[in-house]
């Protein structure tokens, strides 16, 4: 399932390059070049063959390994996203699971104790969350922290202090999704009756909570930890803007914007690989924690 | 029953606040909004803040207390596209290329243009030839002497390369004379010919390392300048090494880092931790709080740069009716744009020369803002009931800005005037290679701060279409007046005639120069030796700290 859809991707986002307007020769030349070298340029990067046979001609290349040379530095467009990428995962990683950590947590103790004052304050909390913008959160979060407070340096990760920041960013902005999903899956679990006999049996409360209602509230919380790392992959472009990270999704954006497009794919490639991998994951996941999922499989094999 | 509705009420007021802060929220998510919100917080807390980040960066910056500090982290907003000297051909590479690099002239911060590379130099007669005599035991990055070989290598790569049209475009061919003397041929003789002698692009480099390795030589440059390439980590920060063995005295700062920085509150908050020492660039709407900020110093100088309003003169509306060009220039009020679309921090720029370019005439005067005659013109030409404009323009900050303002003048007069925003590789494609508009607001930046390099390709007959005039103006006596002030050799002769050309222009009516941005730079006041430059040019070699 995988390799159809990441060559539909690809070949989808190289149309969408070819048929854009945008010149790349002209991008490469400045706005002050003449007609001529223009053209000159474009014939020499095979610009003017049919869109279509370059894209096989591509497809040749990546899956000899060879992603091709970046429009606009001229170097191999495998080195700069090698560099650029294990930071957006490092960011997207540790900004899901502080979410993740810190949001199921609180989500259960919200669907535990439903209508206390400790459900309506998290759930008023979440409610915050979602509506802050990230990008004024992340300046909010370097003046306070950065200029005011001294504690964290305001640009870059130049060691593991400049990771903080960001990553509280990241996680507050998917923190609410993560509280409300939980406590909505725990609140419709806890109603079952599997839960009344585990009551009567005289299994203790925690136990009941943590064994038998997480599990079958996790699957849905699973999910969309999964959705939000593939959204946090593809572009935790406002997070690496404001906070001078040098990530994917700054390099995409780049890239587009000089339609370069060897990067720009390999970039999309990478990322869509990535995220396959998670849902992958995601999926096998699913298998370990519901039995009944893993009989399904089992019995497929069969 | 009761703690029902408490626990009611409670709800309601926390949705009421929730209501509240989405409401705050849901602003618009434009860059300068939030950078003045974000700033007007830094004024206050500022001037707290900077009392205690003084002391704590004291401690945190300066290893050996009593030590003067020798780096410098300066804040860029976009990386070089190459530190190769000829593929550079915008002013950010040029600023970041001309600490590496050495031409055989050099431009000075007040534009006077003195010896290099070059010790001195001789024209022939008819000034088509210029014979220079080298400087000797000049020293490249890698240990090799400079020769005449690495001169006339540099200049054939120069003049091979199509990103460097601009400032080579006059030269034909460098041929080494003797080991001292090499002799360059021009085209036609050419008023700016210095200016571009002194040039990034025309820099020396070095023949072996650049032949060992031409295709890394981009990210592995040697040349001759002040600086030396050590390090650069794509996206993230290139590093500068002072060179001990320059031919002048070594620079001051020895360590000089370009440190990428997209968003600009973050760049200014990053400016006032101390985490960079300066930004070369800085937005309107911080200049109040930086000058305010007792630890930054400010410069400004105007760009080399202008926006504009452009009609295309060959083909559509303002092409048949020139009276209706001369209605937009009357109904056009600049002092407003300025204010405006740069929040005052700008200046108006009546003539197509920006004033810190060479050649600009002094106290030109723009077409007049009269409203009364516009609308008088508008029913001359025939459409007194009013007409339908579409403005064609880039999407990103100043110029939507400008097009909005200039749009809402037009109404005043009658013109019923929309803005459309461009992306901008289609504005590109459109508007300025197949120029697929009536009416638009672009802008032009010299390259090099002389009149030549703003007027002759933009205007002259022979580079109709194809992005370069893409106004489309086809003008006999305005290509005279261009000529002379391009082959002419005598800077007065020159100046009359960009005057000349500015007339013309205004009269045809042929485009409505509006403004040119402030170039501001902020940085650590004892950060001593550091002027805001027309070009962005950066020359770090200057700096000191104190």
């Amino acid at each position: 399932m995988m390799i159809p859809v990441i060559l539909g991707i690809s070949l989808i986002i190289f149309t969408i390059l070819a048929l854009t307007p945008g010149d790349p020769a002209q991008m490469i030349l400045g706005e002050n070049a003449s007609l001529k070298d223009i053209e000159i340029l474009r014939e020499e990067m095979g610009l003017n063959e049919h869109f279509l046979i370059r894209y096989v001609k591509y497809i040749g290349n990546v899956l000899r390994f060879n992603f091709g040379n970046s429009y606009r530095t001229g170097l191999p467009v495998i080195s700069e996203i090698l560099t650029r990428f294990p930071n957006t995962l490092a960011l997207a990683f540790f900004g899901i699971g502080l979410s993740v950590v810190i949001g199921v947590p609180i989500g259960i103790a919200s669907a535990v104790k439903q209508y206390s004052i400790f459900d309506t304050v998290s759930l008023g909390v979440a409610l915050i969350m979602t509506s802050i913008p990230a990008f004024w959160l992340g300046l909010m979060l370097l003046l306070v922290f950065s200029l005011n407070l001294g504690w964290f340096p305001a640009i870059g990760i130049t060691n593991w202090k400049g990771f903080i920041l960001p990553i509280v960013t990241l996680a507050i902005g998917s923190m609410a999704v993560m509280i409300r999903m939980t406590r909505s899956t725990m609140l419709e679990v806890i109603r079952e009756d599997y839960i009344r006999t585990a009551r009567a049996k005289g299994t203790s409360e925690g136990r009941i909570i943590r064994y038998h209602a997480l599990r079958n509230a996790l699957l849905p919380i699973i999910t969309i930890i999964g959705i939000n790392f593939g959204l946090q992959m593809g572009g935790a472009m406002i997070c690496e803007t404001v906070f001078s990270i040098p990530g994917m999704g700054s390099l995409m954006i780049t890239s587009v914007r000089q339609k370069d497009i060897p990067m720009v794919m390999a970039s999309v490639l990478f990322v869509a690989i990535a995220i396959s991998l998670i849902n992958l994951l995601i999926d096998i996941l699913y298998a370990t924690i519901d039995p009944r999922i893993k009989s399904q499989y089992e019995k497929a094999k069969r | 029953m009761k703690t029902r509705k408490v626990v009611t009420f409670l709800l309601a007021v926390v949705l009421v606040f929730a209501l509240i802060l989405s409401a705050t929220a849901c602003s618009p998510k434009e860059e300068k909004p939030e950078g003045t919100k974000g700033a007007d917080v830094t004024t206050a807390e500022g001037t707290k803040g900077a009392d205690v980040t003084t002391a704590e960066s004291t401690g945190k910056e300066d290893d050996q207390p009593g030590n003067v500090k020798d780096s410098v982290i300066l804040a860029i907003t976009g990386e070089p596209t190459s530190l190769d000297s000829m593929k550079a051909n915008d002013l950010n590479t040029f600023s970041i290329q001309c600490n590496l690099y050495d031409s055989l002239l050099r431009q000075e911060q007040d534009g006077s243009l003195v010896p290099g590379l070059a010790e001195s130099w001789e024209y022939s007669e008819d000034k088509t030839e210029i014979t220079f005599k080298l400087r000797e035991g000049v020293k490249f990055h890698n240990g090799d002497t400079m020769t005449a070989e690495d001169v006339v290598f540099s200049y054939d790569r120069a003049l091979a390369s199509p990103n460097t049209a601009r400032i080579t475009a006059s030269m034909k061919k460098m041929e080494k004379v003797d080991d001292q003397h090499v002799k360059l041929t021009l085209n036609y003789a050419y008023g700016p010919i210095e200016s571009c002698l002194a040039s990034v692009n025309t820099s020396i480099v070095s023949k072996a390392a650049a032949e060992a390795d031409p295709e890394g030589f981009a990210r592995h440059p040697v040349g001759t300048g002040p600086y030396m390439f050590d390090s650069w980590a794509s996206g993230s920060k290139i590093v500068f090494k002072a060179f001990e063995d320059y031919f002048r005295e070594p620079a001051k700062i020895k360590t000089l880092t370009y440190q990428l920085v997209s968003d600009p509150a973050a760049a200014l908050i990053a400016l006032e931790t101390g985490d960079v020492d300066m930004l070369v660039s800085t937005m309107a709407a911080d200049r109040d709080n930086i000058m305010a900020n007792k630890d930054l110093y400010y410069d400004e100088i105007s760009s080399s740069s202008f926006y504009f309003v452009a009609f295309n003169n060959s083909k559509g509306l303002f092409a048949e009716n020139p009276k209706l060009r001369q209605a937009v220039a009357h109904a056009i009020d600049i002092k407003s744009v300025v204010i405006g679309a740069t929040e005052g921090v700008g200046v108006e720029c009546p003539s197509p020369i920006p004033a810190t370019c060479f050649g600009t005439p002094k106290g030109f005067e723009g077409a007049t803002y009269d409203p009364e005659l516009a609308k008088q013109l508008m029913a001359e030409a025939g459409f007194s009931d009013g007409v339908k404009l579409n403005i064609r323009t880039m999407e990103s900050g100043v110029y939507s800005k400008v097009a909005e303002i200039v749009a809402e003048q037009l109404r005043q007069v009658g013109f019923d005037a929309q803005v459309e925003l461009m992306e901008r590789t289609a504005f590109l494609k459109d508007v300025y290679t197949n120029s697929d508009y009536e009416i638009c607001v672009n802008s032009y930046t010299a390259l090099n701060p002389d009149a030549d390099f703003i007027m002759y390709m933009r205007y002259h007959s022979d580079y109709l279409g194809g992005g370069n005039n893409f106004v489309m103006v086809n003008n006999p006596t305005l290509d005279g007046y261009l000529e002379t002030g391009r082959f002419s050799a005598d800077d007065a002769e020159r100046i009359e005639a960009y005057r000349q050309a500015s007339e013309l222009m205004k009269e045809e009516a042929v485009m409505v120069p509006i403004l040119s941005p402030m170039n501001g730079i902020a940085c650590r006041a004892d950060l001593k030796g550091v002027k805001a430059s027309t070009s962005q040019k950066q020359y770090v070699y200057d700096y000191y700290w104190e």
